[in-house]
Formats: structure tokens, C-alpha cells, sequence
């Protein structure tokens, strides 16, 4: 029997690549396994995408499709990912995962669901916003606050506008600049949270993007009156092994690969705002 | 008074006198869509609270695109101008729905602040509020969050 | 099994040799380059037999002694460390063939026999953190799991300690209390020089039965007795831990990291010295056929700024940032994450800094001053 070893991927095939910026610079792949099975994995959860011989990186789990394959949405931000975009429908790759945390969907049920994301943080929500379309989060409401630089910047606009058709789903986006025919708001996510429309005491509010943009829309929730229990957050930091053999992810105690990327705020609360911890 | 009126940051610390002193130099108005609020250049008269609908900050100049700045709604306060020299609106707003306001009269305004100390405590206090959420606001933009770090 | 023993200059030969019979490379300490530390020996003359080393804050020299002993010096440059969890090593293997299937093979090496001869109780100490962090975890090592399987250990307890230790500081020392197959107390007085051996293992009472042997008398068992105490009284350093992990977290914005940080050179010397830093960078080549590619790992440092690249840029970016992390993650977080200190005390990190940053001065600095307001 061949030893176990938590570096070796297994291999899976891209089904599809969508392009979801006209700039190209964030696209997703739709994989299954070679064998032809499904990805594992949770909304929250991250796997290691593996390009043959331009390395790894840990990529949130974005979604599913209609028929269960996983989805990966990728940034091009550097040498790795730059040589993804370059992969097609067919290729191979290797995955190592799932890890990590997931969003505690069971813990919505009951409540108004305040999700709130900026940029590309919509990745790793979006699997909640396709949950909710479908009904399939137990919560009263579901309510998007959704920032981005600007109006095209926008991911999944498909999945917004279902979750702005369903009748208990609000759907609020902002953005840093409007362009020429722009009617929606301009401001930062924040300003979205302090509108209400929400039970701060009957609410689960997750939050995912930028550390800044997480940690201001952390002021506005439990300024509306959110308490740190019901406020859950999604952290990043460099990750190379994802099993807590590297250290690089390492935030104090937390090693975010395991213990993370998915925290609730009292857990972490005291860390928040050390910078370069 | 309007419940939501009263609950604002405005009338807090005022007693029922002083409100009503406030609330006399008060009145509402009514923007329908894709109208101007205050144009840019001229006299700044009146603080204006927003109580429903949206309203655009925009700036425009000779060459300039018109940008929309920010996007403003019930319960957020309007022009600061009348307070700050040369007194002129700095911007231009527009209302982007049918959009309510109680707009508060600058001379009326002045001389309530110059007889009740409580008075100019709240209209100050309501200004710095702004005026700092705004600027948080206008540097975490700066920042240019969500752009691609890697481009 | 508490039974002592007592072995000659000639048993001591006789044990390395058996354990050569056995299969067993030998790793011991060697005079080379002006520094007493670990490879490979053949027997008891390649020992640095007759020397001893002199510690202090970014200093380290070799010197003669005065007598013949093996094991009269501290700790070596390098730890054992290095012999498990190799400093770079290729861990995946990944072929392509002509369609593009991919095949994934992980790069795990045979079990060798290897006995490390005269490993000290902060080596062991450390090795525990070790086999903690990389064996006994969730998601374990198999390299390393599969090169530990390997080890026979013949400890040293400590007859002096050096001018940067403080093992009893962090309960690892001077005697090893454990993780040994064979440790041994080298007795050195007048004519006197042989070893009261004691056992740690069934393996290692095997071999002391295979070896000549005798009954240490009381004399023997008090000189060993003293030689430990000795160590212990000589100990260069001191941290006190109480209450320390506490101290650190509170403190995490005490401007004290500044000012170690202008000294503080980021070079990671440090951690490459530190027989429990298990941090790594993975990296992935291609081979020119580019049918074949492979997964490397490699040490890395949070001293390093690339350690915590994100695409906007390290987290962190500043010097008192990394300093912090290193010292905060040694001394209190790994008590949060393996349940133990990540410091055995060796003060290698001490001796090895180039510009003698003292841990056990810095820990209690930081700790004492009153701590300035979050800024």
C-alpha cells in the first residue's frame, strides 16, 4: 500500500472555462475528477489547483453547477494563475483538498442572512447566493451587499439578478465609481449594512473581501447592532501546503489553513485589527 | 415631527424647545427624478436631510466627465457649503428617484446656533459626523480596494 | 528500567561498532571548519575528542581542553534537525503523458538506519516538538515519518552547559528524560574517563547486552549525578515563562519590536539554526522534456518578506512585524498549536544571530516594559 501523502493531488479535468470579466482577468473552471466524480467540498472551503509544472495555488470554492460539478473562479494575479487562464476545456490538473472551514449554513436557519462581499470576495459567497436562489438555506431572508470598483467589475451578474428576482432575496450593490449610465449607488460597502433592512438580532451576517473592506463592514454590522457571534469572515494569507506544514499561513494561533479560512468574528476579534500579525 | 426625524442624530440632545427652534427653520421639498438639489457654484443656502429617496453628488467642470461621487439616502444630511467659506455648493447633487428632504434655512439656522448653544452642538455635531464618514469613506476608495494587486 | 550501567572507552567503541554491524550509519559530532558538529563517523576517533566551544551572543569559537573528552562542548551549529527534515528536498513527482493525463507520484524515501550518537536533551526536546508538528499531525510528513522510523538514538546528558543556554529554563534539559534508545553520562575525573549508560528502549537494552559492560559503583553514579548538576548550574541564560504566552499576546503592539527590529538583520539565520522551525516554501519546475515536473520543498523563514506574499504584497512587511511573529510563534502561539513551547533553549538562535539578538533578553524586555497603548 503507497503511504499517504497530504502533497500529492489527485487528478481532475477542467469541463469548462467561463470568462466573467470582459477584462479576462477572472475566469472559472467547472472540474470533475478524472474518474468522472464530482470535487468534494463546502461553500467556504478552499482546494490546491495544480498546473502541471507552474505550481499550485489554494483557490476558494466558488459554486456548482446545476448537475453538482464544482467550480473554481480564478483571479490572474501572478505566474501561476497567469498560466491557468491559459489551460482549456480538457485539460488536467491536479487538486489537493477540500480544506478548511465552510460557512455555517446550518446556523442561518431561522435568520436573515446578511452577506456581505466586495470584489472578488463574491467567489467565495456566491455558492450561498446560489443556495438561497434555490431555497435551500433555511434562513427568513437573504440580504446581498455587494462593492465593487466599478459597475463592470461585477461578478456573476447571472446570479445576482436570480437572487434580485426571488422574493426573499435583497440584492444591494455599490461601487467606488459609476460610469456614464450608472443609476445605482456609489460609496463603500458599508454605508449598504447602516440602510437596515435587516434583524440585527435575528441575523447571521457573512463577510468576505478585502481585510480593510472586512474590517470596516465589521464596524458597520455591529454598529446596526450585529453581535460578533452571528458575524462570520473569511481570511486570507499565503498558503502553500494547506495542512499546516508550511507555517506561512500562520495568524498568531490560527494556522488559516485549518483552523480558518472561515472564522466567526468573537473568535478572532482581538486579532482584527493588529496589523502585519 | 416625523418618527424618524426625531430619532435622528440631529435632534439628539435637544429639548422640546430647542426642536421646535430647529424645526422652525425647517421645510420639506420635493425632488422628482433626474432634478438638481444644489448646483455647484451657487450661493449655499440650506443643510438638507435627505428623509426619502436617493440623491447623486456629482462633479462637473469644463472638460470634465461628470462623475458621480456618491450616492446619498434617507437619513444622510446635504451641504456643508453654507458653513464653510466662500459659502458656494462645492458639488453638484441630483435626485436619482423622487426623492424628500427637509431643508434647513442657513440664516434661520445661524441665528438659532448664535442664541442656543445646544443648537449649534447638534448642527456641528451633525456636520464633523459627515463630514468624517464621508472622508473614510472618499480614503477607503483611494485605496482602490478591489483592484487587481496583481496587475 | 532504571538499570544503570557502566561501559569503558573500549565498550564505547564496541557500541558504535555494533550498531555499524546492525546497519545503522552512524551521525555524531566532528571537529570540521572550526565548528564541532553533526555527520557522519566511522567510530570513536572521529569525535571531537579534546575540545570544547565557547558561546556567547553572535559568537561561537573552538578551543582544546585539558583532557580527552568526547562529549565536552554545547550545542553543534546545525541540529539533528537537518537529518529529518531535509533543508530541500524534491517531494512530488509529476509526469504528463501525450494526451495530457496527469500522474502524480510522492517522492518518499526508504527507511535507513541511522543512530545519532550523542544527542543532547534539547536535541530530543526538540525532536518531540518535531515529530509533533510533522508526524503526529492531521496531515503528516511521510518523508519525514518514513527518515524518523529510521533512528537510534544514543543520548548525552549534559556535563556543562554553554554560555547561551538555558534548557532549564524550558524544562529540556540538562538530562534528557526520555526519546532515547541509550543515553550515556561521560565521566571524567583523574584517570577516570568512561560512561554510566542508561536505557530508554528495549533496542537499546538489546544492544547494551551485546556490548561489555559493568555495574557503575556509587562513586560512578555520583560523578554522574554531578556532572548534570553541573550543567545545570553553569546554564548561560535564564527565561522566566510564567505567564509568558500572556504577556506576548498583550503585548503584541509594544514598541520594544521596533527597537529589537533595528538591530535585527531579517536574515533568518535564526530560524535555519532553530532545531524546531518547521517552516517551507514549496516550489514547481518543469523539465526540459516537458513531460516531467516536480514539487520541491525548501526552509523558509518568516524572516523572509516573500514568506507571507498575498498579490498585494507581504502581510508582513516590516521587520518588528517578523521579529514578532518569530518570537511570539516560538515562545506563546506553539503552546496554542502543539499544546508545547516551540524553545528548547539550545540558544542557537542566540549564538548564530551575526548580531547577537538575545531571545531570552528580548522575551523578558518586552514582557517587563509597560506596554504603550495600541497605536
Amino acid at each position: 500500500m503507497q503511504t499517504q501523502d497530504c502533497m500529492a493531488p489527485r487528478t481532475a479535468r477542467i469541463r469548462s472555462v467561463t470568462n466573467e470579466l470582459a477584462s479576462g482577468e477572472v475566469f472559472t473552471w467547472t472540474l470533475e475528477h478524472t474518474d468522472g466524480s464530482a470535487l468534494a467540498g463546502n461553500p467556504g472551503q478552499f482546494n490546491m489547483l495544480y498546473a502541471f509544472g507552474c505550481g499550485e495555488v489554494p483557490v476558494s470554492i466558488s459554486g456548482r453547477t446545476p448537475n453538482g460539478q464544482l467550480q473554481h473562479s480564478i483571479r490572474t494575479v501572478g505566474r501561476v494563475t497567469d498560466a491557468m487562464r491559459t489551460l482549456t476545456a480538457g485539460t488536467e490538473i491536479g487538486v489537493r483538498g477540500p480544506f478548511g472551514t465552510a460557512w455555517p449554513l446550518d446556523e442561518a436557519a431561522g435568520r436573515d442572512l446578511v452577506v456581505v462581499a466586495g470584489g472578488l470576495g463574491l467567489a467565495p459567497v456566491r455558492p450561498l447566493l446560489q443556495l438561497a436562489a434555490a431555497d435551500r438555506i433555511h434562513c427568513r431572508k437573504t440580504l446581498v451587499c455587494y462593492g465593487t470598483r466599478t459597475p463592470a467589475d461585477r461578478l456573476y451578474p447571472d446570479d445576482l439578478r436570480r437572487c434580485a428576482a426571488h422574493p426573499r432575496i435583497e440584492v444591494r450593490t455599490t461601487v467606488d465609481r459609476g460610469d456614464t449610465g450608472w443609476r445605482g449607488e456609489v460609496g463603500v460597502v458599508p454605508r449598504l449594512l447602516l440602510q437596515g433592512g435587516f434583524d440585527p438580532d435575528h441575523s447571521i451576517a457573512v463577510v468576505c473581501g478585502p481585510e480593510i473592506m472586512m474590517q470596516f463592514s465589521v464596524d458597520a454590522l455591529r454598529q446596526v447592532g450585529v453581535a460578533d457571534r452571528w458575524i462570520y469572515l473569511s481570511m486570507e494569507r499565503s498558503m502553500k501546503c494547506a495542512v499546516g506544514l508550511c507555517g506561512r499561513c500562520q495568524w498568531r494561533e490560527h494556522f488559516i489553513c485549518k483552523d480558518g479560512p472561515v472564522y466567526r468574528l468573537d473568535q478572532i476579534a482581538d486579532l482584527l485589527g493588529i496589523s502585519e500579525l | 415631527m416625523n418618527p424618524a426625524l426625531e430619532q435622528h442624530r440631529l435632534m439628539h440632545g435637544l429639548n422640546d424647545a430647542e426642536r421646535t427652534r430647529l424645526l422652525d427653520c425647517a421645510e420639506p421639498h420635493h425632488y422628482a427624478v433626474g432634478t438638481p438639489v444644489l448646483r455647484q457654484g451657487q450661493a449655499a443656502n440650506r443643510l438638507v436631510l435627505i428623509t426619502a429617496g436617493r440623491v447623486e453628488v456629482r462633479l462637473s467642470g469644463a472638460g470634465a466627465r461628470v462623475t458621480s461621487l456618491e450616492t446619498l439616502g434617507p437619513g444622510e444630511t446635504l451641504g456643508w457649503s453654507w458653513y464653510v467659506p466662500p459659502g458656494r455648493w462645492q458639488f453638484d447633487s441630483w435626485a436619482l428617484e423622487a426623492t424628500d428632504t427637509l431643508e434647513f434655512e442657513a440664516g434661520c439656522l445661524r441665528s438659532a446656533m448664535s442664541q442656543e448653544h445646544a443648537i449649534t452642538e447638534a448642527v456641528l455635531g451633525e456636520l464633523v459626523h459627515t463630514l468624517a464618514h464621508r472622508l473614510t469613506a472618499a480614503r477607503l476608495r483611494l485605496l482602490d480596494l478591489y483592484a487587481n494587486p496583481g496587475s | 528500567m532504571e538499570s544503570l550501567q557502566r561501559i569503558d572507552l573500549v565498550g564505547f567503541g564496541s557500541l558504535l561498532a555494533q550498531l555499524q554491524a546492525e546497519g545503522y550509519t552512524l551521525i555524531g559530532p566532528r571537529l570540521e571548519a572550526g565548528t564541532i558538529d553533526y555527520g557522519a563517523i566511522e567510530g570513536p576517533d572521529d569525535l571531537p575528542i579534546g575540545w570544547r566551544d565557547e558561546q556567547s551572543p553572535g559568537r561561537y569559537r573552538t578551543l582544546p581542553r585539558n583532557d580527552r573528552a568526547h562529549f565536552g562542548f554545547n550545542a553543534t551549529p546545525a541540529s539533528f534537525k537537518t537529518r529529518l527534515h531535509r533543508s530541500e528536498e524534491t517531494v512530488l513527482e509529476v509526469q504528463r503523458g501525450e494526451q495530457g493525463e496527469l500522474r502524480f507520484v510522492p517522492v518518499i524515501p526508504a527507511v535507513k538506519k541511522q543512530a545519532w550518537i550523542g544527542a543532547r536533551s534539547c536535541e530530543l526536546a526538540a525532536l518531540a516538538i518535531q515529530d509533533r508538528v510533522l508526524k503526529d499531525s492531521a496531515d503528516p510528513d511521510p518523508r519525514y515519518a518514513a527518515r524518523r522510523e529510521g533512528v537510534f538514538i544514543v543520548a548525552v546528558h549534559c556535563g556543562q552547559a554553554g554560555g547561551t543556554c538555558f534548557c532549564t529554563s524550558m524544562n529540556a534539559g540538562p538530562k534528557a528524560e526520555g526519546g532515547f534508545d541509550l543515553a550515556l553520562t561521560e565521566i571524567l575525573d583523574g584517570p577516570e574517563h568512561h560512561f554510566v549508560v542508561e536505557t530508554g528502549s528495549d533496542a537499546g537494552a538489546a544492544l547494551l547486552e551485546r556490548i561489555p559492560h559493568s555495574q557503575p559503583t556509587a562513586a560512578d553514579l555520583r560523578r554522574a549525578a554531578d556532572a548534570i548538576e553541573h550543567a545545570r548550574a553553569t546554564m548561560g541564560r535564564h527565561l522566566d515563562t510564567d505567564g509568558l504566552k500572556t504577556a506576548l499576546y498583550a503585548q503584541a503592539q509594544h514598541p520594544g519590536w521596533e527597537e529589537v527590529a533595528d538591530r535585527c538583520l531579517a536574515c533568518g539565520n535564526c530560524t535555519a539554526a532553530c532545531p524546531t522551525c518547521f517552516c517551507s516554501s514549496y516550489e514547481d519546475q518543469v523539465e526540459l522534456d516537458g513531460a516531467n515536473a516536480r514539487r520541491t520543498r525548501h526552509w523558509d523563514s518568516c524572516f523572509n518578506a516573500d514568506f507571507t506574499h498575498l498579490a498585494g504584497g507581504p502581510v508582513r512587511a516590516s521587520t518588528p512585524a517578523r521579529y514578532r511573529q518569530w518570537l511570539t510563534h516560538k515562545l506563546a502561539s506553539w503552546h496554542d498549536q502543539f499544546g508545547t513551547s516551540g524553545c528548547v533553549g539550545c540558544g542557537r538562535c542566540i549564538t548564530w544571530c551575526p548580531v547577537g539578538i538575545d531571545i531570552t533578553a528580548e522575551a523578558s524586555r518586552i514582557r517587563q516594559a509597560n506596554g504603550e497603548p495600541p497605536k
